[in-house]
């Protein structure tokens, strides 16, 4: 009984730190159901490692180039969340809202690229999670008077595939042009 | 009645003949014969004899159904296991296209302002 113990532990002891890279790219995103009802548009996206898992095989079967990109950048992907509100006036959300995500992006979470524009109003933060040169995960805070994004994507991401995102999917589309937003109920 | 007369007779009744070739069956069926039989009686039902071959045949006759049955229902379960994979699957997927269209316009946006911020003032 003891061997046995013994042979789990050696077995499972090298995969902690496997597991706890994984989980240092995630965030705790907070509970943004209050958000939901009042966003005109909104997308709620949760994909754990399972799910993942599923997706990936789904479209490892398929051979539609615009997929390619995904296709070998969720390869390594342990996990994708997205939380993207979009409301029919200003100041829907508050800066608390976000502040519980900041709030979590520090060491190792570093920021990558942070932008802001005076004119549209618009900050967007890009952070990276990185522990050596593995980079652990990923975040995009996106925040204007009627939108407010929240990415997290967990698990290594090649920063130099997501780059050939740009333009290959995004442009024209945002979260307004994009059919599958889920609106919400009349009853909100 | 001599000695040798004896002899020749006793020879001749105890002469070795062959069973033929259905000796066993019939053993086994004079076997099954004279074995008790069971009776089993419901209300007014008159009383059904079930003879131990009779109970044999049931018996092996159910469990070729039931195994039947079993198989056919884990080839369905196996089958809609499958089918609720493959659909989620397919949910996940297009989740994962719509996180990454998100993605791709975020990065945009990024790229749209930094743009801005380097086009020198006129």
């Amino acid at each position: 009984m003891q061997f046995r113990s013994l042979v789990l532990t050696s077995v499972l002891l090298p995969l902690l730190p496997l597991t706890a890279a994984a989980q240092a790219g995630r965030l705790v995103l907070p509970d943004f159901s209050a958000l939901s009802k009042k966003a005109s548009q909104s997308v709620d996206i949760s994909l754990d490692p399972s799910l993942m898992g599923l997706a990936n095989g789904i479209l490892a079967g398929t051979s539609n180039p615009n997929t390619a990109v995904i296709k070998d950048l969720a390869s390594g992907v342990q996990g994708v969340y997205v939380r993207s509100y979009k409301f029919d006036e200003d100041g829907a959300y508050s800066k608390a809202d976000v502040d519980a995500i900041r709030a979590q992006l520090v060491a190792p979470w570093v920021s990558l690229v942070s932008t802001h524009d005076r004119k549209q109003q618009s900050d967007v933060d890009i952070f990276v999670n990185r522990s050596g040169e593995r980079t652990a995960g990923m975040a995009i805070i996106t925040s204007k008077p009627r939108e407010l994004t929240i990415v997290n994507i967990v698990g290594p991401i090649d920063l130099a595939k997501l780059g050939q995102l740009q333009g290959q999917l995004g442009v024209g589309l945002g979260l307004g042009g994009d059919v599958s937003a889920h609106p919400p109920s009349k009853g909100d | 009645m001599s000695e040798h007369e004896l002899e020749r007779r006793l020879r001749s009744a105890m002469r070795p003949v062959d069973p033929g070739e259905d000796f066993c069956e019939r053993v086994l069926a004079r076997i099954e014969a004279s074995a008790p039989e069971y009776a089993v009686a419901s209300g007014d039902a008159p009383i059904v004899r079930i003879t131990p071959r009779v109970r044999r045949h049931t018996l092996a006759r159910w469990g070729s159904l039931s195994l039947a049955a079993c198989v056919i229902a884990g080839i369905g379960l196996m089958h809609w296991r499958q089918e609720v994979q493959q659909q989620r699957g397919l949910q996940a997927s297009e989740q994962l296209l719509q996180a990454m269209n998100i993605v791709s316009a975020q990065l945009n946006d990024v790229r749209a302002s930094v743009s801005r911020q380097q086009e020198p003032p006129r």
